[in-house]
């Protein structure tokens, strides 16, 4: 009687180590669907640049002095505000996109354009159909002055794809 | 003896009964967890600027500096359109927390 009640023993210590990876592989399984889908932080990294850019124009309330009518800055935009739109290798287009308009009255008085054109399309069209594979658009404005205290309307579109890194697609 | 073996499969019965209920149970559990967690994962999720409980806005403080700055016909235009933005935080409020600085 004493053999057959140590066989039993040794069968519920292997049902219990059966147990505890079952339940173990459930909590791993638990935790990698939980965390598999990522966060999408397109929308606040829209304001990220747009904000980058706002610092890069403006300070305290003033607009850059060399910006209106200087062609280097405009041509050289991305470096001037040192701002980088290279992505992770597996992206093959640009992912960003941005629009910087400077506006004295109705009057533009500086237009400039940085990245992937292209993303402008899915402006407009994710805010009626919640598309999440589509990039996300931020359009913000601000105000600033020059020297002379003129007011400039500043209005600043930018745009972020990166749908895989962003989308459980 | 006999009749103690027959005990003894009868005690060996209740108990593997238990065992089988036992284990069901805790798979069933399992599963309703992972169903829960894989439901819990389909949940939007999505970091937004006004989302993080912000107490600030860059654009409008921009904006702000440039209104005290700007002479009085500026202002009223200045003004009037921050007013039809959308903030994540009160214009007014914050309008009145940095004239109460510049005071």
């Amino acid at each position: 009687m004493k053999k057959n009640r140590r066989g039993a023993e040794k069968i519920i210590s292997v049902y219990w180590f059966a147990i505890l990876f079952i339940v173990a592989g459930a909590v791993v399984a638990m935790v990698a669907i939980f965390y598999g889908k990522p966060y999408d932080v397109r929308e606040l990294e829209t304001q990220i640049l747009a904000n980058s850019v706002a610092n890069c124009l403006s300070e305290t309330g003033y607009l850059r002095e060399d910006i209106i009518g200087n062609s280097d800055f405009q041509n050289n935009f991305l470096k001037e505000c040192s701002l980088n739109f290279n992505t992770e290798k597996e992206f093959d287009n640009m992912q960003y996109f941005l629009r910087v308009e400077i506006l004295q009255g109705s009057n533009k008085v500086f237009e400039v354009s940085e990245g992937n054109l292209n993303l402008i399309a899915s402006c407009g069209v994710e805010a009626g159909i919640e598309e999440e594979r589509l990039a996300k658009c931020s359009e913000k404005e601000f105000y600033s002055l020059d020297s002379s205290k003129n007011v400039y309307l500043i209005k600043i579109l930018s745009i972020v794809r990166k749908t895989e890194k962003n989308v459980r697609v | 003896m006999s009749e103690y073996k027959i005990k003894n499969k009868k005690a060996q019965i209740g108990e593997t009964i238990t065992w089988v209920v036992a284990t069901i149970i805790i798979i069933a559990i399992l599963i309703l967890s992972i169903y829960v967690a894989s439901l819990l994962s389909n949940t939007k999720k999505t970091l937004t600027y006004a989302s993080e409980g912000r107490k600030g806005d860059i654009l409008m403080e921009k904006s702000l500096f440039a209104y005290f700055l700007a002479n009085e016909t500026d202002k009223e235009v200045i003004y009037s359109e921050l007013k039809k933005n959308d903030f994540p935080i009160n214009l007014d409020t914050k309008l009145n927390e940095i004239k109460g600085v510049l005071e």
